[in-house]
């Protein structure tokens, strides 16, 4: 198999950008992604062997230009360690035990009866974007990509016990967020 | 009476998971093994906590949908870029092909 960079725009464009912006949530950078991916392609296609598709080496660049850029998102210093409000109890004999006005109320049982359900996922999606960026990064990696764990702190430098803390603070604040918008 | 209520509290509290912990425990369990000791300290507090029982469920809708949404995505071809996007790509790539 031959690889036909002329055509890569054509065959593979919209398929690499819904591949990026599925995973970096915003158009300029998922643009840049796929360009990356493109440039670096085309540097490196002496190695290409034909074994795959041109889809499927292509797609793997991207998702190693993804990966890079979640890395640089979690290394930036930002504020979502100040913005999570814990939904439990902090002090006393209680501490720990769920706020009860912030406590999980029982959902509709629509919510689980279907899968394609577009209200429940056009929620969720929208709670996703209103993630912390790194902390989006990890939960997309682990969730989406389905990588292990202990792959997912080799890629972006963190401490096991630091990405369950933070996939636990970002399953909260999602859990919330869409009973928010579920319940409303 | 009520300081020695709130000693028991605390003396249960040591015993029992918080619900803190409890779903920090529930979210860990769909990937990591819970020891015997966490895994029974998580049953017996989600059969005392009704909250937790809730987040449970809640955490298995939201995992479906989550891992629905990666594939439906991805077959949809939901997002495609511009034809502006695309001569700039194009442009580039014609660019890097032409490079001596």
């Amino acid at each position: 198999m031959e690889l036909t960079p002329e055509n890569w725009v054509e065959n593979h464009g919209d398929f690499l950008f819904n591949f990026a912006y599925s995973r970096v949530r915003y158009r300029q950078v998922a643009e840049d992604l796929v360009q990356e991916c493109f440039l670096s392609a085309l540097k490196s296609r002496q190695h290409f062997r034909g074994e795959s598709s041109e889809r499927t080496w292509l797609t793997a660049i991207l998702k190693r230009k993804v990966i890079d850029f979640y890395r640089k998102q979690t290394t930036k210093s930002d504020s979502s360690e100040d913005s999570f409000s814990s939904p439990f109890i902090k002090e006393g004999p209680f501490q720990g035990r769920w706020l009860r006005e912030r406590s999980p109320k029982p959902w509709s049982p629509t919510a689980d009866e279907h899968l394609n359900q577009e209200e429940f996922m056009g929620v969720l999606k929208v709670c996703l974007d209103h993630l912390p960026e790194n902390w989006r990064a990890i939960f997309v990696l682990r969730f989406i990509e389905e990588m292990e764990s202990d792959e997912i702190c080799k890629e972006l430098g963190c401490s096991a016990s630091n990405l369950w803390i933070i996939i636990h603070r970002t399953r909260l604040k999602l859990r919330e967020c869409v009973e928010k918008g579920w319940l409303k | 009476m009520s300081g020695m209520k709130t000693t028991l509290i605390k003396g249960l509290n040591k015993l029992m998971l918080t619900c803190d912990g409890a779903s920090l425990l529930m979210d860990q369990s769909g990937f990591v093994k819970l020891s015997c000791i966490k895994w029974t300290q998580l049953k017996m507090h989600l059969m005392v906590c009704e909250f937790c029982r809730d987040y449970l469920k809640q955490s298995h809708i939201i995992n479906s949908h989550l891992a629905h949404m990666g594939s439906v995505e991805a077959k949809n071809l939901t997002w495609k870029l511009t034809e502006d996007q695309k001569m700039r790509l194009a442009e580039v790539v014609e660019k890097q092909l032409n490079k001596p």
